[in-house]
C-alpha cells in the first residue's frame, strides 16, 4: 500500500469514526426523544415503562445510530475530494487517485507531489472531533426524560398517606403479578391460549399501574372486577370445554361398547342420555331379551306423522318407541340421578361453575322427564281413545265416506281436480285426527269430545243436524273438512255456495297457513245472494298458540282500522271487517280460543 | 529529479525571472503583471482595460525588453486602414530598373504588440487586427504571411471617453484570452512611481528568456493534468454564465444576457495550468482555477438591461456563479 492509499485508508477510518459518534449521538438523541414520549404516555397511564426499558430504547438506537454512522457508504473519491479540501492540498489527493493507473513522468510527479504531501498530513488534525449540537441535545432530552418519569414514579411528590397508600397498592400488585404469572406460563400439562395471556397481560398491566399509584382505589376496583369477570368467564368457558371433552370420551367409550351390543346409536343419541343412563338401559334390554334393532308395539300403533302433529320432542318419540317397562325403567334411572344432583346441589364447597353444570344437566334430566310423562299420557290417551265405542263408529263412518266417494268417482260425475281435492281432504281427515290426538291429552277435553260427538251423531241419525252442520262441529274438534264433499269448482273450502259465484271467483291454499281453501275475488252483487260461513275459531293446522286470542285482538283490529284507513280494503267490505271485530269483542271475552263454537251467519 | 520536474522548475525559475524583471519597470500591478505573464505562457492575447498613465505600455515595453522580442506598438485612430496594421504591397524597383511589387510588413509582424486603444480604430481595421491574432498570419494580395511566434498581443482600451470609439464587438473580445483591469496605484506605489520616473534615468531591464524559452514555457504547460473534479468545477462555471439550459445559475438567470463561450472553458483550463505550473504543481486545481475566472470569463459575458440598471459589474456576477458552484462542490463526507 502505497502512501496516498495508505492516507486515503486512514482517512476513511477516521470518517467512519467520526460518522459512528455522530451516528451514536443522533441516535441518542432521538432515543431520548422517544424515551420522552414513552415517559408522557407512562404518565398518562396509557403504556407503563420502566428504567431498563427506557434505557434500552436509547441504548438501542444509539447503537443502530452509530452502526448506521460507521456503515454508511464512504468511497475513495469521496475520500479524496473531502481531504483535498480539509487539508487544503490543491486537489492534490484527488489528482493522484486519478492518475493512479497511468504511467509517465507527469503522472509519477503528480503522485510523488501528493505523496509528499499526504505524507505530512496529520489526519486527526484535518478531521477533529466535532459533534455538533446533538450530544448536547440527546443529553437534555434525556435528563428531561429521566427526571418526568423519576418525579412521577418515586412518590417524592406524594404526602405520608399517599405514601402508605401506595405501598398497600404494591404489596397488591405483587400478588397480582405473582398470580399472574402462572397464567401465562406454559408447563409440562397445559400450554396457555391467547385469552390466558391476554389476562395474564391485563393483570400485569394492572399489577404495574397499582405499583406506580397510577389507579386510584375506585379504578382498581374496577378494573379488577372487570378481570375477575374475564377471569370467571375463561374459567368456565375452559370447564365446559374440558366437561365435553370428558363427555366425548366417555360417550366414544359408551358407543363402542353399545356397539358391541348392536344397539342403534342415532337414536339413543337423541335421547341425550349419559354414558351411564346408556350402559344401563342396554343392560336392561338385555335382561328382557328386547332385541334394539326390533320396534315396540306402540311404535307400530302411533304413526310419526301424527306424533309429529302433536309437536313431540325427538326424545319423545324416541320414548313412544319404548315398551312401558323400559320408559318405567328409565324414568327410575333419572328420578334417581336427580336426587343425586340435588344432593350435590347442597353441597356448600361447590363453585360456581361447578353449581352450574349441575343445574343445567338438572334442567336436562327433568326435560327428559317431561318427555317421558308425556309419552305415558298420549299412549294412555290414544289407547282410551280407541278403546272409546264413538271412535270406532267414528272410524266407521269415515270408511263409508271413503266408500262414498268412491262411489261418486265411480259415477263419472267428478273431475279429476275434484278427485284430487277429496284425497286432499281425506288426508287432512287423518292430519285432524292427528291433532286431535294432541288434544286427547287432556281428560276433560277428552270427554267433552266423546259427549259432543256422541250428542252429534245421534242429531245425525235424527236427521236434526245437517251436513253443514256436522262438519262444522268436526272443525271445533279440529277436524275441519272431514264431512266436507266435493262440491262447485268456485265453491271449495269454507264457503258451501249455491254456485252464484263460480264463474268470477278462485280458490287458492292459503300459504300452508290453513287448509281451508279461501275465496278470493270480488263479489257480484248483482247475482243474487250468496251465503257464506265464518268459523270463529283457531285454525286446526299448524303450531297451535297458548296465547288467548283477545290479548291480541285489540293488535289484529287496530291493524284492520289502519288498512282500512289506508284504503287496502276495498271500501264495500269495510263493514264486514267491522262487524267481524265487533261480532269477536262481544263474545271472545269469556271464551276459551279453543273452545270457541262455531258461529255461522249468513249476509248479502 | 525527472525530467518533468527539471521542466516545471525551470518553467518556474523563468516566469520568476520575467516577473521580477518587470516589476523593476513596473511599480505595483502584480495581478496584471502575472496575468500578462500566464497569457504568455498560455499562447493567449491580453486585453488591458485601464485609465489612460497606469503603465500599461510600460508594461508591454518592459516584458518585451526582458525577453529581448520584437516589439510592436499601434495607436489606434479613426483614421487608420487595415494595411497600416497589416503592412500592404508596394512597388518597389529593383537594381536591374524592373518594377515588382513588395509586401511591406506593418507593425503586426512583431512578437509583442501593443494595441493601443484599439477601440478608436473603425471596426474594418479591428477586424485585421483581430484577423492577425486569431490566424496568426497576414493575407495581403493573396498571399498569407505567417507572422513570427512568439506572436502576444495586449490591447488597451480606454474606459472613458467613449465618444468617437468602436467598441469591440462580442465575437472579437472573445478572442483575448484575458482582459486584465489595471488598477490604480496605492499611496506607495504611486510614490514609487514618481520617485522612479522622476529621479534619474530608468535602468535597462536584463533579458530573462529568449523566445525559443517562450515556446518550451508554453510547451511545458500543456503536460499539466486536470482531475476530473477540477474540469468539472471550471465547466460548472461557465455553464453558470448562461441565463438558461443545464446548471444555470441564479444570478446568471437574472443579470446575463449571454453567457461565456466554450472559449471561456478553454482559457480558464489553459490559465490553470499555467498558474498549477508555476505554483510547482502538476495539476490543475480549483484555485488556479479560481483564479483564472475573472481575467477569463470578465469579456465573455454579456449582462442585460438589468443589471445595468442594478449597477451590477461582470466581477460580481462572476462572483455569485463561483458561490453557487462552490455550493455544488462542497465536501461530501459531511461530518
Amino acid at each position: 500500500m502505497n502512501i496516498i492509499e495508505s492516507a486515503i485508508s486512514k482517512t476513511g477510518q477516521r470518517i467512519r469514526l467520526l460518522r459512528g459518534l455522530r451516528g451514536l449521538f443522533v441516535g441518542a438523541f432521538v432515543g431520548a426523544l422517544v424515551c420522552l414520549a414513552w415517559v408522557v404516555l407512562d404518565v398518562m397511564g396509557l403504556w407503563l415503562t420502566e428504567w431498563t426499558w427506557l434505557l434500552a430504547v436509547m441504548g438501542t438506537v444509539s447503537v443502530v445510530g452509530a452502526v448506521g454512522g460507521w456503515s454508511y457508504p464512504l468511497r475513495a473519491e469521496q475520500i479524496a475530494r473531502s481531504l483535498d479540501t480539509r487539508a487544503d492540498l490543491q486537489d492534490r489527493a484527488t489528482a493522484a487517485l486519478e492518475v493512479a493507473g497511468k504511467t509517465g513522468d507527469v503522472a509519477a510527479a503528480i503522485q510523488e507531489d501528493a505523496a509528499l504531501h499526504l505524507g505530512k498530513l496529520d489526519v486527526s488534525q484535518a478531521y477533529p472531533v466535532r459533534l455538533g449540537p446533538w450530544p448536547g441535545m440527546a443529553i437534555g432530552c434525556a435528563v428531561v426524560a429521566s427526571l418526568l418519569f423519576w418525579l412521577v414514579n418515586s412518590g417524592v411528590l406524594l404526602n405520608p398517606q399517599q405514601k402508605t397508600a401506595k405501598k398497600q397498592m404494591e404489596s397488591v400488585a405483587g400478588q397480582i403479578e405473582r398470580i399472574a404469572k402462572p397464567l401465562s406460563e406454559k408447563s409440562a400439562l397445559v400450554e396457555p391460549g391467547k385469552e390466558e395471556k391476554d389476562l395474564a397481560k391485563n393483570m400485569v398491566d394492572m399489577a404495574k399501574k397499582l405499583e406506580r399509584g397510577r389507579l386510584n382505589e375506585e379504578a382498581a376496583m374496577r378494573k379488577a372486577e372487570e378481570l375477575t369477570k374475564q377471569a370467571q368467564d375463561l374459567a368456565a368457558k375452559r370447564f365446559d370445554e374440558s366437561q365435553e371433552k370428558m363427555m366425548s370420551w366417555q360417550d366414544q367409550m359408551a358407543k363402542t361398547e353399545l356397539a358391541k351390543a348392536g344397539i342403534d346409536q342415532q337414536k339413543l343419541e337423541e335421547l341425550n342420555l349419559t354414558p351411564e343412563q346408556l350402559a344401563m338401559m342396554q343392560a336392561m334390554q338385555e335382561k328382557a331379551g328386547v332385541n334394539p334393532g326390533q320396534q315396540s308395539n306402540t311404535d307400530q300403533r302411533m304413526d310419526p306423522s301424527m306424533m309429529d302433529a302433536m309437536n313431540m320432542s325427538d326424545s319423545a318419540k324416541e320414548m313412544m318407541k319404548m315398551t312401558s317397562q323400559e320408559r318405567k325403567a328409565l324414568s327410575e334411572q333419572l328420578k334417581s340421578e336427580m336426587e343425586a344432583i340435588q344432593e350435590e346441589l347442597k353441597n356448600p364447597n361447590l363453585s360456581a361453575e361447578e353449581k352450574k353444570a349441575l343445574e343445567e344437566r338438572m334442567k336436562q334430566l327433568q326435560e327428559l322427564m317431561k318427555d317421558i310423562k308425556f309419552s305415558e299420557d298420549v299412549y294412555q290417551a290414544m289407547k282410551d281413545l280407541m278403546e272409546t265405542e264413538t271412535y270406532k263408529e267414528l272410524q266407521k263412518m269415515m270408511a263409508e265416506m271413503a266408500k262414498m266417494s268412491d262411489q261418486v268417482k265411480s259415477g263419472e260425475k267428478l273431475s279429476e281436480e275434484d278427485m284430487e281435492a277429496m284425497k286432499e281432504k281425506l288426508k287432512e281427515m287423518q292430519k285432524n285426527l292427528e291433532e286431535w290426538a294432541k288434544k286427547m291429552k287432556d281428560p276433560e277435553f277428552r270427554k267433552q269430545i266423546e259427549d259432543e260427538m256422541k250428542e252429534m251423531l245421534e242429531a245425525m241419525k235424527r236427521g236434526e243436524l245437517t251436513f253443514q252442520q256436522c262438519q262444522n262441529c268436526m272443525g271445533l274438534f279440529g277436524m275441519n273438512g272431514l264431512m266436507q264433499l266435493p262440491g262447485g269448482s268456485g265453491g271449495g273450502g269454507m264457503s258451501l255456495g249455491d254456485g252464484e259465484n263460480r264463474k268470477q271467483d278462485r280458490t287458492e291454499e292459503l300459504e300452508g297457513k290453513t287448509l281451508p281453501l279461501g275465496v278470493r275475488g270480488e263479489r257480484d252483487d248483482k247475482r243474487g245472494e250468496e251465503s257464506y260461513q265464518e268459523i270463529k275459531a283457531p285454525t286446526s293446522v299448524g303450531t297451535r298458540t297458548s296465547v288467548p286470542y283477545t290479548q291480541v285482538l285489540p293488535k289484529y283490529k287496530t291493524s284492520a282500522e289502519k288498512a282500512m284507513g289506508d284504503r287496502r280494503i276495498p271500501k264495500k267490505h269495510e263493514g264486514r271487517v267491522r262487524e267481524y271485530f265487533e261480532s269477536l269483542g262481544a263474545g271472545g271475552s269469556d271464551r276459551a280460543p279453543a273452545k270457541a263454537p262455531a258461529k255461522s251467519g249468513s249476509s248479502r | 529529479m525527472s525530467d518533468v520536474q527539471n521542466s516545471a522548475e525551470w518553467f518556474r525559475t523563468k516566469l520568476s525571472d520575467l516577473r521580477e524583471a518587470v516589476s523593476e519597470a513596473v511599480v505595483g500591478q502584480n495581478e496584471v503583471v502575472d496575468g500578462v505573464l500566464v497569457c504568455l505562457a498560455a499562447n493567449g492575447h491580453c486585453l488591458l482595460e485601464g485609465m489612460p498613465g497606469l503603465g500599461k505600455t510600460l508594461l508591454v515595453r518592459t516584458l518585451a525588453e526582458a525577453l529581448h522580442l520584437g516589439f510592436s506598438r499601434i495607436q489606434f485612430t479613426p483614421d487608420m486602414m487595415p494595411a497600416d496594421v497589416t503592412g500592404t504591397n508596394v512597388l518597389a524597383q529593383g537594381p536591374d530598373g524592373a518594377r515588382t511589387f513588395e509586401f511591406r510588413k506593418g507593425p503586426v509582424f512583431s512578437n509583442l504588440i501593443l494595441a493601443d486603444e484599439i477601440n478608436r480604430a473603425t471596426p474594418k481595421t479591428q477586424s485585421a487586427m483581430l484577423e492577425a491574432m486569431q490566424e496568426r498570419q497576414v493575407t495581403v494580395g493573396g498571399q498569407a504571411h505567417k507572422l513570427d511566434e512568439p506572436f502576444l498581443v495586449m490591447a488597451t482600451q480606454n474606459p472613458v471617453e467613449q465618444e468617437g470609439t468602436y467598441p469591440l464587438p462580442e465575437a472579437q473580445l472573445d478572442r483575448f484570452f484575458f482582459k486584465l483591469i489595471v488598477p490604480y496605484p496605492t499611496k506607495k506605489e504611486l510614490e514609487d512611481i514618481v520617485r522612479k520616473t522622476t529621479g534619474g534615468s530608468m535602468g535597462s531591464v536584463p533579458q530573462k528568456a529568449t523566445a525559443a524559452d517562450i515556446i518550451t514555457i508554453r510547451q511545458t504547460a500543456k503536460m499539466v493534468e486536470v482531475p476530473s473534479t477540477v474540469m468539472d468545477y471550471a465547466l460548472d462555471i461557465v455553464l453558470g454564465t448562461h441565463p438558461e439550459g443545464e446548471g444555470t445559475s441564479e444570478v446568471a438567470k437574472k443579470y446575463c444576457r449571454y453567457g461565456s463561450s466554450p472559449r471561456g472553458a478553454q482559457t480558464l483550463i489553459s490559465a490553470g495550468k499555467v498558474y498549477a505550473l508555476a505554483d510547482g504543481r502538476f495539476h490543475v486545481s480549483k484555485d488556479d482555477v479560481r483564479r483564472a475566472v475573472k481575467p477569463a470569463l470578465r469579456h465573455r459575458i454579456l449582462l442585460n438591461f438589468e443589471a445595468e440598471a442594478d449597477g451590477v459589474s461582470t466581477d460580481h456576477v462572476l462572483d455569485e456563479v463561483m458561490t453557487s458552484v462552490e455550493s455544488r462542490h462542497r465536501d461530501t463526507v459531511n461530518i
